[in-house]
């Protein structure tokens, strides 16, 4: 699996409270399968997956497709791993937030995530999609689409209801991802000649206008 | 601004769980080898494109020839010509169409391909944010260490031994069983000592050259019982065993990975070392009393200790102090080596000038093998004659093993005498430092001399399709000079390894592309920095990347030190501790070194220091140069040098002490000065290739 047969090799991390779905959904991404029980992952976990991306040109064009290896990293959401769980953060590429659809407090400690994402993260600005999980309960449904969305839409980050259990929008929400990743990276280094301000030789971007622009606005 | 402490508290953790995270981070610490194998080989290629193209970064050539192939331009071309990127102008099969219809030169595509694929993209970016180490690194050294208590000697023993047991280091294991990581042959000597000070073409502070005198002084008083001539060749192999034991008495069992520098052999540890068991706490029993039990052992003529072991082999710190124990390689490098030899003798020319630079002159030199050859410091005869030999891969062993059959009518390297004294040596190129040098026997008065003799080199088998072998052979000159009688160069991609056919192949003379074209031409890793002038007017407080930056009267020169990568590895156990020492010229020489706090374990560290230069106005900076140099701290020993950059406009000489050194910056290298002085006030952020050499390249 880890041969370096690939052309990316692209990291991602899932977050969120204990118990929404994690190691599920990563485990459904990965090997297609769901386990009702509850293992409560001890710190932190990753599984691999290869896959073929191909990017859509302007036009709507398909280019040649790229194998990519991703890393799905698995965080413990218990809050005694906190310390060594956001340790991890400033690794991943993007990251998954997941909800429990069924339990409103998850919802709630979306916005704890999101600022400790801010905070330790590789930028204030990362890549994020937003899933409100087990969407197959549905007679348990505690939190409703339109306040997700409303709140995926206050930052500016994607939406996905899905469900580890049966595989709902749990590719398309990791899809949607790496699209995201990929075209920061491409928007990473085409910045590189385009003379705005940054001055650089064969370096990558850095703009260096003042401190908190480039903190806000991430280098991309 | 996030600013992670050293270490975070993982106390809590229960025993089991410390053992899971561990469990992760070990299948974790695999894809990063695997991933790092691949960057390498990415960067390797994108150094092969560079290389095609002689115009690099520097607008200034003639822009009538393409600045990727040489081609000349047609005039009548419709297409834009001047790629975006690196503004050179391109001829029409350099250049490469981007899916939005635009183009850029096959350099700037494959270095901006290689920024994606590499991840460089992404580290770049968070190198903005974080001084620390990643995730990983973190954890596992969190996991060992109680938090907030100063460490012992043995509490520090114990981590490393712990930390070598799983790797923490994102050290691709490419690298670790590569040859150049083989500590025990830059076993440092006053001679290289010199001769690594004097690379560095600038005025060394007293304290350095201190400190390797004082170092050779104490690690003899250290291992006083060690035979002090070295187990030479000629000798029984029970003697030479035993000399070696002795040595490998004072250095830890596993540390004895001597590889056979010349035929004679160090006695080592190979056995002992698979025995490690991974309880870190009995390693350390076992690291002091093993060391001192251990029974001599007779080996083989020629011992290699199979490099990819390190992995699993303990490291105490004191095992790279004592595996360069001097006394063992002075003698006989000083009395055969031509090329320390030029070295040791050109440093002394140097200091006798009261500079201990080693270009006193505007002479052209290129590299260590350059500085010998043009250094005149051997003889060279009409070349004749023959060698004869095999090469065979053991995959058992996972080394190349050359074979030193014989060589025939050589030529006679003391003319007038008609006499030679041969011996063969052999680098595994492209490195050509004393890591990748290995020598046979030397035969006395024969010109067909008759060696049977196997030189190892301990090297994955996917790296050799990247090298190639040159065996050479000398004449030694017992009180004259050493005397150059022919070589010969063996690619290793397209030979069949596993089949050991005897090659007999004319000897050659010295041949021109034997010798580096530029200090580029080897690969030492890079360099990422940032430079800043800040004019005199601006009294804002400068504040960047979390450090502040006061500005006062006159122009400052602010340089960013962000990170280095794939520096080469000098310390056992695949790793280097290296910082960047900066000088800027031409001002009083003391006044403008500037260092880095020393980054341990990395090959890839991240410093993220800047070096603040006063009082300078922006039209001196055209006649400035800036070099920055990468060392591997070597507490006891002199330091080692890993590589530098020469920053300036490339044009013109600048006073070093009291000599005149012609600027010879090169592409990135002066496309970044140039960057920084037109555009006062902010960030030009570059990528720079190291130099393997600080001497005057063309």
């Amino acid at each position: 699996m880890s041969d370096g047969d690939y052309d990316y090799l692209i990291k991602f991390l899932a977050l969120g409270d204990s118990g929404v779905g994690k190691t599920s959904f990563l485990y459904q991404y990965t090997d297609g399968k769901f386990n009702s029980k509850f293992i409560t992952t001890v710190g932190i976990d990753f599984r691999e997956k290869r896959v073929v991306y191909k990017s859509t040109g302007p036009d709507g064009s398909s280019g040649k497709g790229q194998k990519i290896h991703m890393q799905l990293w698995d965080t413990a959401g218990q809050e005694r791993f906190r310390s060594l769980t956001t340790a991890f953060f400033r690794d991943a590429m993007g990251f998954l937030l997941l909800f429990d659809l069924t339990n409103e407090q998850s919802f709630l400690n979306v916005r704890n995530w999101m600022s400790q994402l801010q905070i330790h993260a590789y930028c204030e600005n990362p890549d994020i999609i937003l899933c409100g999980n087990k969407c197959d309960l549905s007679d348990q449904r505690m939190v409703s689409e339109t306040e997700a969305r409303e709140l995926a839409e206050k930052y500016g980050i994607p939406y996905f209801e899905t469900s580890a259990a049966n595989g709902q929008n749990v590719n398309q929400a990791v899809e949607v991802l790496l699209d995201l990743i990929m075209k920061r990276m491409e928007r990473c280094v085409d910045k590189s000649w385009i003379p705005d301000g940054t001055v650089r030789a064969n370096g990558p971007s850095n703009p260096d206008i003042s401190e908190s622009s480039e903190r806000s606005k991430c280098a991309c | 601004m996030p600013q992670a402490a050293d270490t975070i508290n993982l106390g809590f953790l229960s025993e089991s769980e410390r053992e899971n995270i561990l469990k992760v981070l070990q299948r974790d610490e695999e894809l990063r080898q695997a991933e790092d194998q691949r960057v390498r080989k990415l960067r390797t290629e994108l150094q092969d494109v560079k290389r095609k193209g002689a115009k690099r970064g520097d607008e200034s050539y003639s822009q009538r020839s393409c600045g990727r192939c040489l081609e000349p331009l047609s005039r009548l071309a419709l297409f834009p010509r001047q790629c975006k990127m690196c503004h050179h102008h391109i001829c029409q099969k350099c250049q490469t169409v981007l899916p939005d219809g635009s183009w850029l030169c096959s350099v700037c595509i494959k270095e901006s391909d290689l920024k994606k694929r590499t991840g460089d993209w992404f580290y770049d970016q968070r190198v903005n944010r974080f001084i620390t180490t990643p995730a990983h690194d973190l954890v596992r050294i969190s996991l060992r260490k109680p938090p907030n208590k100063r460490e012992t000697t043995g509490e520090a023993l114990m981590k490393s031994t712990e930390i070598k047991l799983d790797p923490p280091t994102p050290v691709p294991r490419a690298r670790q069983k590569n040859p150049t990581t083989d500590k025990s042959q830059s076993s440092e000597n006053s001679g290289s000592v010199a001769s690594r000070e004097s690379f560095e073409s600038k005025p060394r502070s007293d304290i350095e050259s201190e400190n390797a005198s004082i170092s050779t002084s104490t690690t003899e008083n250290k291992c006083g019982h060690v035979t002090p001539d070295r187990p030479r060749k000629e000798k029984t192999p029970s003697r030479s065993s035993l000399a070696g034991s002795s040595v490998s008495s004072l250095t830890i069992p596993a540390k004895t990975d001597v590889v056979s520098v010349d035929g004679s052999s160090e006695t080592n540890a190979v056995s002992e070392v698979k025995q490690v068991s991974p309880s870190p706490e009995l390693d350390v029993d076992r690291l002091f009393k093993k060391s001192i039990k251990r029974a001599p052992k007779p080996q083989e003529h020629v011992s290699t200790l199979d490099l990819r072991d390190r992995r699993e082999t303990l490291e105490a710190p004191m095992g790279n102090r004592s595996q360069s124990v001097p006394g063992l390689d002075i003698k006989e490098d000083e009395e055969e080596d031509e090329d320390i030899d030029s070295l040791v003798s050109f440093h002394k020319r140097s200091l006798a000038s009261s500079s201990s630079s080693l270009h006193s002159s505007k002479t052209t030199l290129g590299s260590m093998m350059s500085i010998y050859s043009e250094a005149g410091d051997f003889d060279s005869v009409e070349v004749s004659g023959e060698v004869v030999f095999s090469i065979i891969y053991d995959e058992h062993t996972q080394s190349l093993q050359v074979f030193i059959k014989e060589c025939n009518e050589l030529a006679y390297g003391d003319a007038s005498r008609q006499l030679s004294n041969p011996y063969v040596k052999c680098y595994l190129l492209p490195d050509k430092s004393r890591q990748s040098k290995r020598k046979t026997s030397t035969k006395r008065n024969t010109i067909n001399p008759v060696y049977n003799e196997t030189l190892k080199y301990s090297i994955s088998r996917t790296q050799l399709f990247t090298r190639s072998l040159l065996i050479s052979v000398w004449h030694h000159g017992r009180l004259s000079r050493n005397t150059f009688l022919g070589e010969v160069e063996i690619a290793l991609d397209c030979r069949d390894l596993d089949s050991p056919y005897e090659d007999r192949v004319v000897l050659m003379a010295k041949s021109a592309s034997a010798v580096p074209a530029s200090p580029f031409a080897q690969y030492k890793g890079e360099l990422v920095i940032s430079l800043k002038y800040i004019t005199p007017t601006k009294t804002a407080t400068e504040k960047s990347k979390g450090k502040k930056a006061a500005t006062e009267e006159g122009g400052e020169l602010h340089v960013l030190i962000k990170e280095a990568k794939n520096l080469i590895a000098m310390k056992t156990g695949g790793t280097s501790d290296s910082f960047v020492k900066g000088y800027l010229f031409p001002v009083t020489a003391k006044t403008t070194k500037k260092k880095t706090p020393v980054v341990k374990k990395n090959l890839n560290p991240h410093y993220d220091h800047i070096f603040v230069y006063k009082g300078l106005a922006l039209d001196q900076m055209k006649e400035m140069c800036l070099e920055l140099t990468v060392w591997d701290r070597e507490a006891m020993l002199s330091n080692e040098f890993l590589g530098g950059v020469r920053l300036s406009s490339g044009k013109g000489t600048v006073k070093i002490g009291k000599e005149e050194v012609v600027m010879d910056s090169l592409g990135e290298e002066v496309s970044l000065w140039e960057k920084m002085m037109q555009y006062p006030g902010s960030w030009a952020e570059g990528t720079l290739p190291l130099r393997s050499t600080m001497g005057k390249g063309k």
